[in-house]
């Protein structure tokens, strides 16, 4: 009886955790596909300023870092350099990825640009939204940096 | 000495689920990481891995559960026996390769080598497995 309830608990609960992981799985490749595929934002950035993108690494990828790197050959192909500005969440793991791929980091803007509301606006679901978001987040740090 | 083989099937079991649930909780905060380690290592088409992925981190953290349980402990370490068997075939077949985004092998997104070392420790895993299957 024991083992019936166990096996019937955990089964359901496996079942439960598979669904949730697969829809994570697929929002996180919709938001990369949708920032990778059509590059209206390295596009429109190009035409903002000239030598640097400037990322915010919880907006790259909302569960991981990994679609840093991608984002990263992508920008790297342009000839503009990249730099990761981070999130709060990403404080632990994004340095050590960024110092293996030689990416220029910069923690202490995330101090600087604490106002923006990036977490609490972007959550992981609304990844089709993201490119636009990006790219007027990006372009209004890039010119705030630039004229600093 | 009656004690010894429960003694020794209680800590293979605490040891291996502990692994296994942090293993597998890794991989469910990020799956989109783990299933770029599976495209890496090139055993797999494409189109199965946003279902591999998620189907070893929930079989990971089933077996953890499992192991626990007295009563579906032999479930458990037959699952996990499965799994390292995986795993250990996988390792052996890219001993030496280089993962930017990680071998998987207990973390994720930090650049990695399969070295013996991994290979030796998914062979440990197994063995305490198979000690627990044997003396349950």
């Amino acid at each position: 009886m024991l083992y019936a309830i166990t096996m019937f608990v955990s089964l359901c609960f496996a079942f439960v955790l598979f669904r949730r992981t697969r829809l994570r799985l697929r929002a996180v490749m919709e938001c990369l596909s949708s920032l990778m595929e059509p590059p209206a934002v390295i596009s429109e950035l190009e035409h903002g300023f000239s030598g640097y993108i400037l990322m915010l690494a919880p907006m790259i990828d909302p569960q991981c870092c990994s679609g840093l790197d991608r984002v990263a050959a992508r920008v790297t192909s342009l000839g503009h350099r990249l730099i990761v500005i981070d999130g709060p969440r990403y404080v632990a793991l994004i340095p050590k990825l960024a110092v293996a791929k030689e990416i220029p980091y910069f923690p202490s803007l995330v101090a600087v640009r604490n106002g923006a509301p990036c977490h609490k606006a972007m959550p992981a679901e609304s990844g089709p939204q993201l490119p636009e978001y990006v790219a007027r987040y990006v372009a209004k740090t890039a010119k705030e940096v630039q004229s600093a | 000495m009656n004690w010894l083989p429960e003694v020794v099937v209680w800590t293979s079991s605490l040891v291996v689920a502990g692994l296994y649930y942090r293993s597998g909780s890794q991989k469910l905060y990020n799956p989109y990481a783990f299933r770029e380690i599976l495209r890496q290592y090139q055993l797999l088409p494409e189109w199965s891995l946003n279902w591999v992925g998620p189907s070893l981190t929930v079989a990971e953290l089933l077996a953890a559960l499992w192991l626990l349980l007295p009563w579906t402990r032999l479930l458990g370490a037959g699952l996990g026996a499965a799994l390292q068997i995986l795993f250990l075939t996988a390792t052996a077949l890219r001993l030496g390769t280089h993962f930017p985004d990680g071998c998987g092998c207990f973390e994720l997104n930090i650049p990695k080598e399969v070295t013996w070392r991994n290979l030796a420790i998914n062979a440990v895993v197994l063995a305490a497995l198979v000690t627990v299957i044997r003396l349950q």
